[in-house]
């Protein structure tokens, strides 16, 4: 008798956890650290409204047709609904910046140890693809630095084929004197311009 | 004026081609059982395949896949998800453009790229009820059947 009554608690504690609202409803966005540690910011819009996540509030649930709404959701949660997503993140892309000898397409000494970075990246990799743009400072006409830049991104993907990889996964592109990382007026000799923007990723 | 005209169509050709053709990204990781649909057809997906917009990403109980794109975002889906790339215009010498991701289904890792750096917002993903403006960076979603 007393093993009846047991049971019928048992069931009636059962049947609550069934009716029991999940923790988390259909729909679920939770911001997460960049690599350097920020947070940074989605706003949900469902027709006119908007709801604003970034660190003060980082993840907000709704169900179809329903509000949206704050949430909390704990760290080992993010690990059981997320960690398939989670462990097939792609590395991300890293950039690589190479200067180049005045009015020439050979690497600067420091840039030919820097480059070698570029091989160890590649290799950490599953896939992997390559983009390179090249600059030049203001020196010269916008005309031949429209051809130079393209040379020096030409000349970088030359170097990585000799060195193994595959051409049509590699995409040079010049972009002449009109990406400059340093502000300079027309006919300035600038080193830091000079340079190629290497993406691997 | 015509050699530097020459000179920009040839650095222009292989980022107009990526840009109107048809490879927006690559599939840069897969596991488990994954299936890309497009125009109907489903193929199973391995690494390296290039991603085109419309493209249908499936993953099965034990499935995952990442991928890379244009921008220098990328995303991940967990098992049991469906998600495609149905937007992505990028524009690779302003560095802006717009994108927006269809999550049916799963779960999804999103890391944003120059796309949302040029324009907080223009980078997008739709859920069934939803739509997330995303002004940066990281961030997971999940859309439960």
């Amino acid at each position: 008798m007393v093993g009846g009554r047991f049971g019928i608690a048992i069931g009636l504690l059962l049947l609550l956890a069934a009716c029991a609202e999940p923790k988390y409803r259909k729909e679920l966005v939770v911001l997460q650290p960049d690599a350097d540690g920020k947070i940074g910011s989605v706003v949900v819009v469902d027709g006119a409204n908007q709801f604003v996540l970034d660190q003060s509030t980082t993840a907000a649930h709704r169900n179809p047709g329903g509000k949206t709404e704050a949430v909390a959701v704990a760290g080992e949660d993010v690990q059981t609904l997320f960690g398939g997503a989670l462990s097939a993140r792609p590395l991300p892309p890293r950039n690589f910046r190479l200067n180049f000898v005045f009015n020439a397409d050979t690497l600067t000494e420091e840039s030919k140890i820097a480059f070698e970075g570029v091989f160890e990246d590649i290799r950490k990799r599953q896939h992997y693809d390559v983009e390179v743009v090249g600059h030049t400072d203001t020196k010269g006409t916008a005309d031949y630095n429209a051809r130079l830049s393209l040379q020096r991104a030409e000349r970088i993907k030359t170097d990585l084929i000799g060195r193994g990889l595959a051409g049509d996964r590699i995409i040079a592109t010049g972009r002449g004197e009109a990406d400059l990382l340093v502000a300079t007026p027309d006919e300035t000799d600038q080193p830091l311009n000079r340079r190629v923007e290497i993406t691997v990723r | 004026m015509r050699s530097i005209l020459l000179a920009l169509a040839i650095a222009g050709l292989p980022f107009t081609a990526w840009a109107q053709g048809a490879q927006i990204g690559w599939l840069k990781t897969v596991s488990g059982t994954v299936s890309i649909q497009r125009g109907g057809q489903a193929t199973p997906a391995t690494i390296g395949m290039p991603l085109q917009k419309g493209d249908v990403i499936e993953t099965g109980d034990d499935g995952s896949a990442g991928v890379t794109l244009a921008d220098n975002s990328t995303f991940s889906a967990g098992p049991r998800s469906k998600v495609s790339v149905d937007e992505f215009d990028y524009d690779s010498s302003t560095l802006k453009g717009s994108s927006l991701t269809n999550l049916q289904r799963g779960t999804l890792s999103a890391s944003s790229g120059d796309i949302a750096r040029g324009n907080p917002g223009a980078m997008r993903v739709r859920t069934p009820s939803a739509v997330l403006a995303v002004r940066g960076t990281t961030f997971l979603v999940r859309v439960e059947e």
